[in-house]
């Protein structure tokens, strides 16, 4: 499958990412060349293959009790680091005018 | 200092030869002098390390010491550390002061180890040579042109080079155990779930495992055991009871089956390099091991699935960095989209935004079935090869790379060329099995890295299988010339 340049562009706005225009072909190219790369597994008949969802060892994850297992405040630890902060609140620029 | 091993230095420590705190400043020092040439620190922790070392020392005087205490360790810098700059590497991270510590910089802590700082690597773990880091490209201590290998590519050079006993790493494709083979290291992957993943920032979660980096296996032994087990904090992590690697490591290897897998000896091997691993399997037929051909049919598949989950994982983690809540953010964003892509554009460097648009695309409407389904069918196709292998033999053995360090730059311009570097790495994460790479020779003076793989949960004979190797050879206690002053 070739990924053209507007390809490009639609998964980039899916992706919350821009690129220069001058790098646009060259991205394009190389995710291209990977995606023949890694169609090599089309080849292959799966059709009575289970994939692996969960992780390596198939196990079912493991959930923990129901219960408030953090009792500590860690707004401050955690906003100390942020971008922008007010009030205790996260700034972002206005959403709705 | 002659000693060149953890438990040397841990018999020092005993012996009162040297305290924890000179022993800190030797290292210091060294890293003072060496790294400006080789890159492999993106932080060191000079204070925090002389504080931690006399803390060691005190614990040691009132009795309370095992062998771990007072030894100086540098954790990769995709662990939490809290208070200390955590920027895996990236622009992205490049303010993050880490408000917690990932378990196993607690766990290490728990046991008395001291922190030197935390290691150059490639962005995010994503690369193969530390040519990927915001912070520049590591060199290799054996030859100042070559890479180091990556993603773990600070570790293993700050190791080689005796700037740090051990290294704490991770290995999502063969992070681990690749740039331990370029630098003639030992290095572990352990089974997925077996080491707590809780404040090691996310690449792709089913495959990312964190393991050690050292000289020895004995050394790795020592660092497994107090790195490992369950973890309440990560729900990916196994309950179990975590083995004592290090007074299992001195059985007999006599007949224990060591597959070498066809598919593992073929065109793409450097024929040098294979001569070596030949050379280090027939040193296991002196062992006493029994040496069986054996076949993994879909070996071929795995880097291809793996550059299909691998990014689409990534795509899906990565997403978290968005300029609001910590990390970089542009400057003077227009709307809140303009700050999303924006502070991703700036933060991210092009192999990350290239994997994150692979895993974007496999993952979209019209492609996920084709691609993602796909893939992690072929992960069960080559588990399932694994499965078959080890209901007739207790370990694979192989080469953890097709070539020793290749020059720095020769790789970059080809993403490709890049990837097939972990050919023989990636299917053992894809199958979450462990995997160790241990030194068993030099060609053009590089080192050459052996891979063992074992079953899940098979550290110990693992280990017990690369320290009886290295009873008997010493490529493992080389040092490079450049770096070998004391």
């Amino acid at each position: 499958m070739i990924i053209n340049e507007q390809i490009i562009e639609n998964i980039l706005l899916l992706s919350r990412l821009d690129i220069p225009d001058s790098d646009k072909k060259d991205f394009a190219s190389d995710i291209s060349d990977i995606i023949k790369m890694v169609s090599q597994i089309n080849k292959i008949d799966t059709s009575n293959i289970e994939p692996i969802i969960t992780y390596p060892m198939n196990n079912m994850q493991r959930l923990r009790d129901d219960k408030i297992s953090e009792i500590l405040d860690q707004r401050k630890q955690c906003q100390y680091i942020a971008p922008q902060v007010q009030s205790g609140l996260y700034i972002v620029p206005i959403v709705v005018e | 200092m002659k000693e060149k091993t953890i438990t040397q230095l841990s018999l020092g420590l005993l012996n009162k030869k040297f305290s924890s705190e000179e022993l800190t400043k030797f290292f210091l020092d060294r890293i003072d002098k060496f790294n400006p040439q080789l890159n492999s620190f993106i932080t060191v922790t000079h204070d925090l390390a002389i504080n931690q070392a006399r803390i060691a020392d005190n614990l040691r005087k009132n009795g309370l010491a095992n062998q771990l205490t007072g030894i100086p360790i540098a954790h990769k810098d995709i662990f939490c550390t809290a208070g200390i700059l955590t920027s895996c590497g990236s622009k992205m991270l490049s303010n993050f002061i880490a408000p917690y510590n990932a378990t196993v910089v607690e766990k290490l802590y728990n046991a008395g180890m001291v922190v030197l700082g935390k290691t150059n690597m490639d962005e995010f773990a994503m690369g193969s040579s530390n040519e990927n880091s915001f912070y520049g490209s590591v060199k290799n201590p054996w030859n100042l042109n070559m890479v180091p290998g990556g993603s773990s590519g600070g570790s293993a050079a700050a190791v080689a080079a005796w700037l740090a006993p051990a290294a704490t790493a991770t290995d999502t494709g063969g992070s681990i155990r690749q740039p331990a083979a370029l630098c003639g290291l030992t290095g572990i992957k352990p089974t997925y779930g077996l080491v707590s993943r809780w404040g090691m920032i996310a690449y792709a979660s089913s495959l990312d495992q964190g393991g050690p980096i050292a000289r020895t296996a004995e050394d790795c032994a020592l660092i497994l055991r107090a790195m490992a087990g369950f973890d309440p904090l990560d729900s990916t992590s196994v309950n179990y009871t975590v083995p004592d690697y290090y007074s299992l490591i001195n059985r007999s290897i006599k007949g224990i089956k060591i597959g070498i897998p066809k598919e593992y000896f073929d065109d793409g091997l450097d024929k040098i390099v294979g001569n070596t691993i030949e050379n280090a399997i027939k040193q296991y037929q002196k062992l006493g091991a029994i040496i069986k051909d054996i076949s993994l049919p879909n070996s071929k598949l795995a880097v291809p699935a793996y550059y299909i989950i691998a990014p689409a994982e990534c795509s899906s983690n990565l997403a978290r960095f968005d300029g609001v809540r910590y990390g970089y953010r542009c400057d003077n964003p227009k709307n809140l989209l303009d700050l999303y892509i924006r502070s991703r554009t700036e933060g991210f460097g092009n192999e990350v935004k290239r994997r994150i648009l692979l895993g974007t695309f496999a993952l979209s409407a019209g492609y996920y079935e084709d691609y993602y389904l796909k893939a992690q069918k072929i992960r069960k196709i080559i588990s399932e090869d694994f499965k078959k292998a080890f209901e007739q033999v207790n370990l694979i053995a192989g080469p953890t790379s097709p070539t020793v360090a290749f020059s720095l730059g020769a790789k970059t311009v080809n993403p490709i060329s890049m990837y097939l570097s972990d050919i023989y790495t990636i299917a053992v994460n894809l199958a979450g099995l462990p995997g160790i790479s241990l030194p068993v020779g030099f060609v053009n003076k590089l080192p050459v890295g052996l891979q063992l793989i074992g079953n899940y949960f098979m550290e110990d004979l693992i280990l017990n299988a690369a320290h009886c190797y290295q009873k008997v050879t010493d490529w493992h206690l080389n040092i490079p010339e450049e770096f070998a002053t004391f």
